[in-house]
């Protein structure tokens, strides 16, 4: 039972950084959000590939064979690029969020030029 | 508007709960979990895997000599897809460097003098400015000892690079930043191009097999085509065929290509703040 928690907490990362997305206004709070998002999708593949009692897929130093368990390695070699793209589109949208406040005065996406108010 | 965005946010949340019944328990993923118990004497085995992490598991030691599972999945079984990913990276720091080289002049940027930690400037104190000088030596051996050791130990060029990148925000913040620095983002780009121009030139080399073949590894006679049989070893660094090599290019990479970023950015802030 006290697994199930575990998807249960990708789920509401993963819905905390949608409602940021959806209801604030300010651009750099929607990176923000955006970044725990990922943080949830992350967490999620983690989780995939757990096993009980599983060390590292490393085998430097490891335990015997006999005891020896490993952790599903292909999931990890996925985060691994997964973080580092997530920086390098954190840092272009950050710099976009740069270039919106100096072309409107504002980081609020309501107040954007070309942008009409729809609520 | 308001009420579309409600509706779907609580579809989406919901539509994910269902979906939890239909995963796996959490630490009962699909394959044997004694894989490396069970196992045939074979070189290369396929009779007690069943799923593809097994099968990595299970063969990756003897087929790319690296002790590092995940590191033989990244630079070899998927090499290709880290070669996208080095391109993606390529491309970010292109765009960030382009557009934000927009917004400062050169010369304005190019009169910003070497500051010594006896120097301090008002606005730094002097625990940061020593402070950064005895982290920063730390820190890129650290970032070295990563990319050098991926095949053996957590690590790899990603994470190394980007421990490495961490000495130049620390230098950026502690405002040790040189004019230098600014001068040599030339060859900032330079060796990033290189990183990525090795990587692409390593896929080329074992273009006889396939591109990306790691043809240096188990018992060729080059650096690093020490053979190494499945199961736990103290780790040798002259194992894992183009592993090292590729580890290497992806680390330059990632190690100048954020600094570029964070250099560039530091600039436009410093720009913002002296024209104010």
């Amino acid at each position: 039972m006290t697994d199930f928690f575990l998807y249960v907490t990708v789920v509401l990362l993963v819905f905390f950084g949608l409602s940021a997305v959806l209801f604030k206004r300010n651009l750099i709070k929607i990176v923000i959000a955006l970044n725990i998002l990922e943080a949830g999708v992350n967490l999620f593949f983690i989780v995939l590939a757990y096993r009980p009692e599983g060390t590292a897929p490393i085998f430097t130093l490891a335990p015997e064979l006999e005891k020896l368990r490993m952790v599903l390695p292909t999931p990890q070699a996925l985060i691994l690029t997964n973080i580092v793209i997530g920086f390098a589109t954190t840092a272009l949208m950050l710099v976009f969020a740069v270039f919106i406040y100096r072309n409107n005065g504002t980081l609020d996406i309501r107040n954007l030029k070309g942008v009409e108010d729809h609520d | 508007m308001k009420l579309a965005s409600f509706l779907s946010l609580v579809l989406i949340t919901g539509f994910l709960f269902v979906a939890i019944n239909k995963l796996h328990p959490v630490g009962a993923p699909l394959g044997n979990p004694d894989v490396l118990k069970d196992r045939s004497s074979a070189a290369t085995d396929i009779i007690n895997v069943n799923t593809m992490d097994d099968y990595y598991l299970r063969n990756s030691q003897t087929e790319t000599g690296s002790n590092n599972v995940v590191s033989s999945i990244v630079f070899d079984y998927r090499g290709f897809d880290t070669l996208g990913e080095a391109t993606v990276l390529f491309l970010v720091v292109t765009s960030i460097s382009m557009l934000l080289s927009l917004l400062y002049k050169r010369e304005d940027v190019d009169d910003y003098e070497f500051r010594k930690p006896n120097e301090f400037p008002g606005d730094v104190s002097r625990i940061i400015s020593y402070g950064s000088y005895l982290l920063y030596p730390l820190i890129i051996t650290f970032g070295v000892y990563l990319v050098i050791h991926g095949h053996l130990s957590p690590g790899g060029g990603f994470q190394g690079g980007a421990v490495m990148a961490s000495g130049t925000a620390l230098l950026l913040v502690s405002a040790l930043i040189t004019r230098h620095v600014h001068r040599t983002r030339r060859i900032f780009s330079f060796f990033e191009s290189l990183g990525l121009t090795i990587f692409i030139s390593m896929g080329f080399a074992g273009i006889g097999t396939t591109f990306l073949y790691n043809f240096l590894a188990n018992g060729s006679s080059t650096l690093f085509g020490r053979a190494i049989p499945f199961g736990p070893n103290p780790g040798f660094l002259n194992s894992g065929g183009v592993l090292p090599v590729l580890s290497f290019a992806i680390g330059v990479e990632v190690f100048f290509g954020l600094s570029i970023i964070l250099v560039t950015l530091f600039h436009v802030a410093r720009h913002r703040k002296d024209m104010e």
